[in-house]
């Protein structure tokens, strides 16, 4: 009985309380400057090439549980911008990290802001909450941090609005994409589907592309919402967002597989089966796909062809949860082991860690890593 | 490690993905609120184990009603350990009882148990790596539940994916639940040690759960709270309501009732066996368990002495 007791006791412990929110923040290159979320809530700007600090700023949140950046910043030619899982949009001097200002919101930032001339596009809300004033989508004046206009939805926004045109596309965790007039903030469409939609949309050719919790990818026409084409072959959500380039749709699914469509009209072209989940969204450098494929120990950057082979992968030995940030032959993402890499691509397609940033010092379970790749 | 992943991996297939899975499609069918969703599935999954739940509950009773000669036994052998333990094991096979009956079932709900506590941490989401985690949980066969992700956790005052916000009332109604159902259940014992074990965690697991429920999910705590009520209504309907009853009587009204006790019930009647009918069970203990309990254990106790009396 006691034996019983004693292990249940442990199982509750190990499996630990509320868990803490890490973040999974992917980065932004702007000049020589990488700016990216780290996974102890502080902002940091490292040089591209190198990885040597150039400043680094800790969020002033207050509770461990509402630590965490999960969007890219937004980078203007004066400031860098974050949405922190606080629900505060911060806003950092870009060439020295001084704070300029912070606005706190309706409700916790997941996307990242975007930016439209002056004013930053961001969403907020939480998961399962039914609170409807914790779900608006904000247009923020930069340069003093106030809100010009809020569009309340229905629920928590946490995809990083697509602006386009004077148009932000955004999807909802209450299962609508809209589009939303930034001049005022008044919606212009919205699309119901089957399933929420936490990733950002991609925006290309008068095509808004996203994939949603009903394992469905979509194509909606930019101007009127109408439903183009519908991709229904994947078996989990579509988490991050597609990519489109060349008239080419690479869409990432939780099941694992990197879909290739046409974009024009939906058809498959090919499927790369990977054994990870797909979390983050693919980028393409030097004429290749890389795909963060997240998958514990096994977790891996694979390169591949147009034509969907595999040429080559570098393994990275934890979770990539992020999307990659690709600056000329350089491939930037974060990892769970709180590390930052920089990845070189050589003009034959193979994968050379570049550097890597340690943003934990302190990190009770130091890797004693060889270089990846 | 690999042999690690594959036990986890069967864990969760076994038993993690079919509770989250019937979680979620519980929550479609109860108008959207997780609140009701975690009510009913708990009672669902305790209805299924109802037979392993009240076997157990007749082996506690079974063992209650040997504590008089069990304790009889121990002091006659007090001296000689090795004797005792064979009268003992020589009693409980008299009277059709296991003295690990009372374990059996409860190992086969302990998964049970922690797999339902693991399914409602992962069914809510208390950020976004967790609603990321929950995706390979859902059936791709079963559509309808992932059109209700991501779950609303709003239940009364509380979010059911963080700690109870107020925070008291759910940590004291665990406590109390958890204390109400272990003095409902605690096995009787006639070793002295175990019995002062038995207090000590009658007090020490409710503090404890009281405890976890300050920082863990206030779903979990809804669990608790349903999961001890039911284990409670069906323990008393199968061993008897008084533990529950003597909590709502006076001192003075106790010791009233031993004083009306006849003197003849005292000597303890010969003790039935398991199979004997349930109302001649009843009759044994009596309106008041652990009263008759201890009553009995006095008789037995001057049988020793008449029958070393009778030697000198």
């Amino acid at each position: 009985m006691y034996i019983l007791v004693l292990t249940a006791v442990l199982v509750l412990i190990g499996c630990n309380a509320v868990r803490r929110p890490e973040g999974w923040s992917a980065g932004t290159v702007s000049n020589d400057t990488l700016f990216i979320g780290t996974m102890q809530g502080e902002v940091l700007a490292v040089s591209k090439d190198t990885g040597d600090t150039e400043w680094r700023r800790e969020l002033p949140t207050e509770e461990d549980a509402d630590k965490g950046l999960y969007g890219s910043p937004a980078v203007t030619d004066e400031i860098v911008l974050v949405g922190g899982y606080d629900g505060v949009l911060y806003a950092y001097n870009k060439l020295d990290g001084s704070p300029m200002w912070q606005e706190r919101l309706a409700g916790r930032i997941v996307g990242g802001p975007s930016i439209s001339g002056n004013l930053a596009i961001v969403g907020t809300g939480a998961a399962g909450s039914s609170d409807r004033s914790e779900n608006v989508l904000y247009a923020v004046d930069i340069t003093e941090g106030d809100p010009v206009w809020e569009y309340t939805g229905s629920g928590p926004i946490w995809s990083s609005p697509a602006v386009v045109d004077g148009v932000a596309y955004f999807g909802s965790l209450d299962h609508n994409v809209y589009a939303v007039n930034v001049n005022d903030g008044s919606e212009k469409w919205n699309y119901r589907l089957g399933g929420a939609v936490a990733s950002g949309v991609s925006v290309q050719d008068d095509l808004v592309i996203f994939g949603g919790f009903d394992s469905n990818l979509y194509a909606l026409d930019a101007d009127t919402g109408n439903l183009k084409w519908k991709f229904p072959d994947a078996t989990r959500w579509y988490w991050a967002s597609p990519l489109v380039q060349d008239g080419v749709v690479y869409a990432p699914s939780l099941d694992g597989t990197l879909y290739a469509l046409d974009a024009a009209s939906g058809d498959l072209r090919w499927r790369y089966v990977s054994e990870g989940q797909l979390v983050g969204t693919p980028a393409i450098i030097n004429d290749l796909i890389a795909v963060p494929v997240a998958d514990g120990g096994n977790s891996r950057i694979v390169l591949l062809e147009k034509n969907g082979t595999e040429q080559a992968a570098c393994r990275i030995g934890a979770d990539i949860r992020t999307s990659l940030e690709v600056s000329d032959d350089l491939i930037y993402f974060a990892a769970t082991d709180h590390t930052i890499m920089a990845l070189r691509i050589k003009p034959n397609g193979n994968p050379d860690e570049e550097w890597v940033y340690k943003t934990d010092e302190d990190d009770p379970h130091p890797r004693d890593r060889a270089k990846a790749c | 490690m690999e042999f690690l992943n594959v036990i986890i991996d069967t864990w969760n297939l076994i038993i993690i993905q079919p509770m989250i899975n019937g979680l979620v499609l519980l929550y479609s069918w109860s108008f959207l609120n997780f609140g009701i969703a975690i009510i009913a599935f708990t009672l669902l999954v305790r209805l299924a184990l109802v037979p392993l739940t009240v076997k157990q509950s007749r082996q506690i009773k079974a063992m209650t009603q040997l504590q008089p000669l069990m304790k009889d036994i121990q002091e006659r052998n007090k001296n000689d350990r090795q004797k005792a333990s064979q009268e003992t094991m020589q009693l409980y096979r008299e009277h059709g009882v296991n003295p690990l009956g009372c374990l059996g079932p409860m190992f086969i709900q302990f998964p049970i148990w922690i797999g339902l506590y693991q399914a409602i941490i992962q069914t809510v989401p208390s950020n976004p790596e967790s609603l990321v985690g929950l995706s390979k949980h859902l059936y791709v066969w079963l559509p309808s539940v992932h059109s209700v992700i991501p779950i609303n956790s709003n239940f009364l005052w509380m979010d059911l994916a963080l700690p109870d916000p107020t925070p008291f009332v759910m940590p004291v109604l665990v406590g109390v639940s958890m204390w109400v159902m272990q003095k409902m259940t605690t096995m009787p014992t006639a070793d002295e040690r175990q019995a002062s074990t038995n207090r000590m965690m009658l007090w020490m697991m409710p503090v404890m759960f009281g405890f976890f429920t300050l920082n863990f999910p206030s779903g979990l705590a809804v669990y608790w709270v349903v999961s001890n009520v039911v284990g409670v209504v069906i323990q008393g309907f199968v061993t008897g309501w008084d533990p529950l009853l003597n909590l709502f009587k006076f001192r003075r009204g106790e010791d009233d009732a031993a004083e009306a006790v006849p003197a003849a019930s005292l000597v303890p009647a010969p003790v039935p066996s398991v199979e004997e009918s349930n109302d001649a069970r009843d009759r044994d203990v009596g309106q008041n368990g652990r009263r008759s309990n201890r009553n009995r254990s006095k008789g037995a106790r001057r049988r020793t002495q008449r029958r070393r009396n009778r030697r000198r």
